[in-house]
């Protein structure tokens, strides 16, 4: 039974593959489309560093500060989930009855749905942005603790794929879900340290922050990319605790959420 | 007056759609502006760890982050969907049915592509815009006017980028990712576009005027924007309308249906 879920998953993941790559015109533009926000936060934190005078802002130098940047967009190309409204529109549609009616379980076919864009995503999205990084302010990934990395990269994988299923899983109640989509990605980026990395908020936010998951998401996991952390450490503990909590909630909220679909519309 | 008619029908008609699920209506509004919000919350912790941009205070680069949000909210209002019905169309080959209607196509599309789904950043643009400015010096009637003036000059811009995707998608299926590639692009308009450099600053002034959005907005809010860089602005604005428009009826003549 496992061997025959992960050949489906297999096959589900080849699939999906070949069909994002049916348009590669899109990954063209969107891979010129990535270093736009590192540019123009070069641009912006250059001015602010040169203005204030200081070498150091929060403990990170300018080189520091955009090589976080750097990081923290390259593990969102790893993690970020953004399946929400594809469930929506297909339990709004009854085309879910489409998936579950496969011989395999919906979280196995999500689960390669998802990663396989996320391979595609690393693979494409990484290789601009690393180069801009290298060139701009010297920040070489190959300096980094690979299996750590790797670690940190696969655990806060799990735990956005899990918090963005428990979003996802009110479309089986409130059927349009743009607005709790909209809020999820609000809370995410901004608390996870997408757009500013978390020592720059006040102490006591960072204190408050350390009994949310969000950090787990990116914060953490850029700062094992720039080498800040770089061994195990009791993040990377509080890290899998969050993972699993998260994944073991989604799991038991989709049993009830699950049996309020009733294929409407199919 | 037939446009204005069309244009109110097809308001009413976005905002029934949009109250078709109440909830999700509230949530939405309640998720745009929650995300728009962290753009001035930005800039106060930016602030307050260090002495910010040269030339702006802090209130003054609020105001510019939510004449930001005011343009790009309104453009996406008005014009987004253009390019969105005009791309669905096209793909599912039901673009002749827009060429039949009993108007201009590009008028009928303007007409009928209001999204009111996008209203949480102008409202949230609007409350920044109206706390902020009660933050700095007050500008004058003339300096508002003026800057009302500019700031419709932003949005010409955002019309003549959304009808260059329009046009395109009648060329190449699948072109979505354009406008991507301007929502993207656009924030170079976010901040102050000094901080560029020389080079920077006259590229997002003459060549891509993402300008436009905000930096010469405020700058003709607070008077310091010269007649001679306005009558400028005023050309560029213009010329970007005018290559768009020639594209979208070549592009126009050159459709050939594919069915529906």
């Amino acid at each position: 039974m496992i061997n025959m879920n992960l050949l489906g998953m297999f096959s589900l993941f080849k699939l999906e593959l070949k069909r994002q790559l049916t348009y590669p015109f899109h990954f063209f533009i969107w891979a010129t489309l990535w270093p736009i926000f590192i540019i123009i936060n070069y641009f912006l934190w250059q001015s602010v560093y040169a203005f204030s005078g200081q070498t150091v802002i929060r403990g990170m130098t300018f080189e520091s500060l955009i090589a976080y940047f750097i990081a923290a967009m390259v593990i969102g190309f790893a993690t970020e989930a953004n399946f929400d409204s594809w469930i929506a529109t297909r339990i709004r549609s009854g085309k879910l009855l489409t998936q579950i009616s496969l011989p395999m379980s919906f979280m196995h076919y999500l689960f390669s749905y998802w990663i396989s864009k996320k391979v595609i995503n690393v693979i494409i999205y990484s290789i601009p942005v690393f180069a801009l990084a290298y060139l701009f302010v010297g920040f070489n990934i190959f300096k980094t603790n690979a299996l750590l990395l790797l670690f940190s990269i696969v655990v806060a994988g799990l735990l956005t794929f899990s918090f963005t299923m428990l979003f996802a899983m009110t479309a089986f109640w409130f059927k349009d879900i743009k607005g709790m989509r909209y809020l999820r990605i609000g809370l995410t980026t901004f608390l996870s340290g997408a757009i500013l990395p978390l020592n720059f908020f006040p102490e006591s936010f960072q204190r408050f922050s350390n009994y949310l998951p969000f950090q787990y998401m990116r914060y953490i996991p850029a700062k094992v990319m720039t080498g800040e952390i770089n061994s195990f450490s009791a993040f990377m503990f509080a890290q899998i605790f969050w993972a699993v909590a998260m994944f073991l909630l989604a799991a038991y909220i989709w049993k009830y959420a699950y049996r309020q679909f009733t294929g409407a519309g199919a | 007056m037939r446009f204005i008619n069309l244009f109110l029908r097809s308001t009413q008609l976005s905002m029934h759609r949009e109250l078709a699920y109440r909830v999700n209506f509230v949530l939405k509004l309640l998720g745009i502006i929650t995300l728009e919000i962290f753009k001035p919350i930005f800039i106060v912790i930016m602030y307050s760890v260090s002495l910010g941009l040269p030339g702006w205070d802090l209130y003054e680069l609020i105001l510019f982050s939510a004449i930001f949000s005011l343009v790009t909210g309104l453009g996406a209002t008005l014009f987004y969907g253009v390019a969105y019905r005009t791309i669905g169309a096209v793909e599912g080959g039901t673009f002749d049915n827009i060429l039949l209607k009993p108007y201009g196509t590009l008028t009928f599309l303007l007409a009928r592509s209001v999204s009111i789904g996008n209203l949480g950043t102008i409202i949230a643009g609007l409350g920044v815009f109206i706390f902020a400015l009660s933050k700095v010096t007050t500008p004058s009637p003339i300096n508002f006017v003026f800057f009302l003036v500019v700031l419709g000059l932003g949005l010409l811009f955002i019309l003549s980028f959304i009808i260059f995707v329009s046009a395109f998608s009648l060329h190449f299926v699948h072109s979505e990712t354009l406008i991507d590639l301007f929502s993207i692009s656009k924030r170079f308009g976010l901040y102050p576009i000094t901080i560029y450099g020389t080079l920077g600053t006259f590229v997002f002034t003459f060549i891509v005027p993402f300008g436009l959005a905000a930096h010469y907005p405020i700058q003709a809010l607070f008077g310091s924007l010269s007649i001679i860089l306005f009558s400028k602005l005023v050309l560029v604005a213009a010329s970007f309308f005018t290559v768009a428009y020639i594209f979208w009826r070549f592009s126009i003549t050159k459709y050939t249906s594919a069915g529906g």
